[in-house]
C-alpha cells in the first residue's frame, strides 16, 4: 500500500514568529530540517540587521536563495549517486564484463563483496570510480545541466539581492547625510541669529573687550 | 531611412512574436492563465488588495513623511504588488521543488515558472529604486 505524502510540506513548522506575512513561507520541503532554515535566517538577520521592511524582504530573499543553492547541490549529488548503477553497468559492459546479474544491485546497497569485486574489475581495466561517475554524468547530462542552470540563476539572484541591500543602504546613508547637513545649517542660522554683531555705541566699550569679529 | 536589412529583420522578428495563430495554439495560451494564474497581476484577485495596501503602508512608513506623500505611496504600492506576485510564484514553485527529489524532470516545470519570478523581481527592483529616488530627491540639495 502506498501512502500519499505532500513533499512540499515540511515535517515540523518553523519555530520563528510569523510576523512578516508579506513574505513567502519558508521554502522548506519534506525531508529538510526546518530548524536548519531557522538558524540560517537568524544568523543572516543578525549579521545584516535589517532596519526597514525592504531590507527584511531582501534578507529573506538571500536566506531563501542560499537555502535553494544548498538544496540544488544536494539534489545534484543525489542524482549522481542514485544513477551510478547505470554508469557502472555501462563501464563494465565496455570492459567486456557481460554477466552483471545482481552484482550492480548489490554494489548499490554497498554490499562489501560486491564493492570489492567491482573495484577489482575496474582496477583490472585501469579505471577508477571517476570513470563510473563520468559515465553517470554522460547519461544524466540533461538533468544535471538543468540543475546547474537553476543553481546559476539562484546564485545570480542572491548576489543581486546583496547588491540591492548595498545600494539601498548607500541611498539611505545619502539621505541621512543630507538630513544631517540640513539640520546643521539650520542650527548655524539659529546661532547666527543669536550672536548677531551689534555695532559698538560711541566708543564706550569696557577696557579689554574685543569685538565679535576678532573671536576665533 | 530604415535600411532594407533592418526592415527584413523587423518583419522576421514581428512574425515570431505575434503569438499563436492557430485556434489550437490560442486555446493553449488561454488555458495557461487558468493553470497557475501567475500571468495575472496580484490586484486581479480582490482578496489580495488589502494585503497590498497593508504592505505598501508599512513600506511608506519606513521613510519619514512618505506616508502622506501620494506619489511615494503609489511607488510603495508598486513594490508591494511585485512582492506579493513574487510570493505567489514562490508558493507555486514549492511543490515542484519537492518533486525534484524524486523526478528530475520537475526541473522543466521549475524553469518554466522561473520567468514569472524573474519578472516579479525585476518589477520589484525598479519600484524600490524609484521609491528610494523619490525619498532622496526632496532631501538632497538640487
Amino acid at each position: 500500500m502506498t501512502t500519499s505524502l505532500d513533499l512540499s510540506v515540511p515535517s515540523t513548522p518553523s519555530q520563528l514568529p510569523a510576523t512578516l506575512d508579506f513574505l513567502p513561507p519558508p521554502p522548506v520541503i519534506h525531508g529538510e530540517e526546518v530548524s536548519g532554515y531557522d538558524t540560517l535566517l537568524v544568523r543572516i538577520s543578525a549579521a545584516v540587521k535589517p532596519v526597514d521592511p525592504l531590507e527584511e524582504i531582501w534578507v529573506r530573499d538571500v536566506v531563501d536563495l542560499v537555502w535553494e543553492v544548498v538544496r540544488l547541490r544536494r539534489l545534484k549529488a543525489a542524482l549522481m549517486r542514485t544513477n551510478a548503477d547505470d554508469g557502472i553497468r555501462r563501464v563494465l559492459l565496455r570492459c567486456g564484463v557481460s554477466d552483471l546479474s545482481g552484482i550492480v544491485q548489490r554494489w548499490m546497497v554497498r554490499e562489501e563483496a560486491a564493492v570489492a569485486e567491482i573495484d577489482a574489475l575496474l582496477a583490472s581495466a585501469g579505471l577508477t570510480m571517476d570513470a563510473v561517475m563520468a559515465e553517470t554524468l554522460r547519461v544524466r547530462i540533461t538533468d544535471i545541466e538543468r540543475i546547474d542552470r537553476m543553481t546559476m540563476i539562484v546564485e545570480a539572484r542572491r548576489n543581486a539581492a546583496l547588491h540591492e541591500i548595498e545600494r539601498h543602504r548607500a541611498s539611505f546613508a545619502a539621505l541621512l547625510r543630507s538630513a544631517t547637513q540640513n539640520a546643521e545649517s539650520a542650527a548655524e542660522h539659529v546661532a547666527d541669529a543669536e550672536f548677531e554683531v551689534v555695532s559698538p555705541q560711541t566708543g564706550q566699550a569696557p577696557p579689554g573687550a574685543t569685538s565679535p569679529g576678532t573671536m576665533a | 531611412m530604415t535600411s532594407a536589412r533592418k526592415v527584413f529583420a523587423n518583419r522576421a522578428n514581428g512574425r515570431r512574436s505575434r503569438g499563436p495563430t492557430t485556434p489550437a495554439g490560442k486555446a493553449r495560451v488561454a488555458r495557461a492563465v487558468r493553470r497557475h494564474g501567475l500571468c495575472l497581476p496580484v490586484l486581479h484577485d480582490p482578496a489580495l488588495a488589502p494585503e497590498v495596501e497593508a504592505l505598501a503602508r508599512k513600506i511608506a512608513r519606513s521613510v519619514v513623511g512618505a506616508d502622506d506623500d501620494a506619489r511615494r505611496h503609489e511607488l510603495a504600492c508598486r513594490i508591494a504588488e511585485a512582492q506579493l506576485d513574487l510570493k505567489r510564484v514562490r508558493q507555486a514553485k514549492l511543490p515542484l521543488v519537492a518533486d525534484l527529489q524524486t523526478d528530475p524532470n520537475a526541473a522543466v516545470g521549475l524553469l518554466r515558472l522561473d520567468r514569472y519570478e524573474r519578472r516579479a523581481l525585476s518589477r520589484r527592483k525598479r519600484a524600490i529604486r524609484a521609491f528610494d529616488d523619490a525619498a532622496l530627491k526632496p532631501a538632497l540639495p538640487s
